[in-house]
């Protein structure tokens, strides 16, 4: 999983803060998924700016963590999110 | 505060049951240490309030992390998830009534749970409720049918063998879809309180019930199952307790629509179970729509199975309940026609459907088994 290449979430991916977290779910799966604080934080960012890359560099701005701990867990979720088809590759 | 007359005396619930329901109030005690966070779960599980008692669990110091089964989570999470997608399904369904032209109005559910604990996955819900115009409710069930749904009755029923009888008595319709992950269920109601359809348009167009019809509505809800439901009371305390009624104004409305009696005891029942500010004289004033001493039954006990009550109990309980004479004889009319549950005692074919009539009085009557039905305790007074 490289944080070089875009993306965006699925088609049919609803997501909202509940019960203190944010809960991810594909309507047409029923897939769903709990982000705790840290993992909200970078879906948001992702939503925003479909950059792996520079959601990288601004939670290494905003987090307390080491850069190469912050890369591979952004890239854990990635890949499980796209496993989960919460998140795609954005051709665009 | 000194207790009503009229009022059956209160319930007192068990230990384990007053910490459930301290923790569950609007002002969330936790507790003691020595709750057994895993039995207290699984009673708020079985009383339906399990999100909420979980959420306020998790985070008091007696949560204890790790050593409760991931379940519980997983649970909670299930939830959250299930009322995400009958939210964003609400959503859907009222855009597509409008775009149908058909007034609508969500009721219950995801925006009640907004409204009273500001968060989604704290009230657990089956179903997507929506009140719509009876003038087009034809248009309202062409427009889900045509999206995919499938009508169904209470019991289960085609809803075609039910309007067999000629019920016009029936207040909402459910409706299913099976085509995503999970089934959809949606009840559509056209009488939810015996209020012109007129005076919901404007309800319809603002997307809310004015707060004390709303209030009453809830109180309704509540005195179907005879307050015997936990998840009705802790709503309807959060609500006095969050967004305090204007009373005078509740007052009135439950008096200009019959319900003043229902609203009284609602209030009364509550204040056997939370700390509320309820004006004395709220509850005075109330108590002059209460004809006489209700039957000990009138009242369930939230903390256990509610007792069946015989036919003719039943009967007499709905009767009372009733302040006003044109509501009671509606109810009588109701009586005697064939309902649901009549058809689904005993198939008929459609040739033979006036039988069902003499079904109706058989089951009445108790002779053919009545236990099967479940008709709301204040069916035909919203009608």
């Amino acid at each position: 999983m490289s944080l070089a290449n875009k993306v965006r979430p699925g088609r049919d991916v609803v997501f909202r803060e509940l019960g203190g977290e944010t809960v991810l779910l594909n309507l047409r799966t029923g897939v769903y998924y709990g982000l705790n604080e840290t993992g909200a934080a970078m879906w948001s960012q992702l939503v925003e700016c479909r950059d792996p890359a520079r959601v990288l560099a601004a939670l290494a701005r905003d987090y307390a963590i080491a850069p190469d701990r912050l890369a591979r867990d952004l890239k854990e979720l990635i890949a499980a999110l796209t496993e989960k088809g919460l998140l795609e590759a954005d051709e665009n | 505060m000194v207790r009503s007359s009229w009022v059956p005396p209160p319930h007192h619930p068990g230990e384990l049951d007053r910490v459930l329901l301290a923790l569950c109030s609007p002002e969330a005690t936790l507790p003691p240490r020595w709750i057994n966070p895993e039995t207290l779960l699984a009673r708020a599980a079985e009383l339906d309030v399990f999100p909420l008692t979980f959420h306020r669990l998790r985070r008091s110091p007696h949560w204890l992390a790790g050593k409760v089964s991931p379940e519980w989570e997983e649970r909670f999470r299930s939830n959250a998830a299930r009322n995400l997608l009958l939210d964003t399904e609400q959503e859907r369904l009222l855009n597509l009534l409008k775009s149908a032209g058909v007034p609508a109005l969500p009721l219950k559910g995801t925006r009640l749970a907004t409204q009273l604990y500001a968060d989604l996955a704290l009230r657990a819900q089956v179903d997507v409720d929506i009140y719509v115009s009876p003038e087009r409710l034809p248009a309202a069930l062409g427009a889900l049918e045509a999206d995919g749904y499938r009508r169904l009755t209470a019991v289960g029923l085609p809803a075609e063998r039910l309007a067999a009888t000629g019920n016009e008595f029936t207040s909402e319709c459910s409706l299913e879809k099976r085509a995503g992950p999970m089934p959809l269920l949606v009840e559509l109601h056209w009488r939810i309180l015996p209020l012109p359809p007129k005076e919901l348009e404007p309800a319809c167009e603002k997307g809310a019930l004015p707060a004390p019809v709303d209030f009453l509505y809830l109180c309704l809800q509540a005195a179907a199952d005879r307050w015997g439901t936990l998840k009705a009371l802790v709503d309807l305390a959060h609500w006095v307790r969050r967004q305090p009624p204007d009373w005078e104004k509740l007052a009135a409305a439950g008096e200009r629509l019959g319900l003043a009696r229902i609203l009284g005891l609602t209030l009364h029942v509550l204040l056997d179970y939370f700390e509320l500010a309820i004006p004395e004289a709220m509850l005075d004033r109330l108590d002059a729509a209460a004809a006489a001493r209700l039957p000990r039954t009138a009242v369930a006990n939230p903390f256990a199975p509610l007792p069946s009550l015989s036919p003719a109990a039943t009967h007499r309980l709905r009767w009372v309940l009733r302040e006003r004479l044109a509501h009671r004889l509606r109810y009588a009319a109701f009586l005697l026609r064939p309902t649901a549950g009549d058809l689904a005692a005993a198939p008929l074919p459609r040739g033979l459907g006036f039988l069902y009539w003499g079904v109706r009085w058989l089951r009445l009557a108790g002779v053919v088994d009545a236990g099967r039905e479940r008709e709301p305790a204040l069916a035909g007074v919203c009608r």
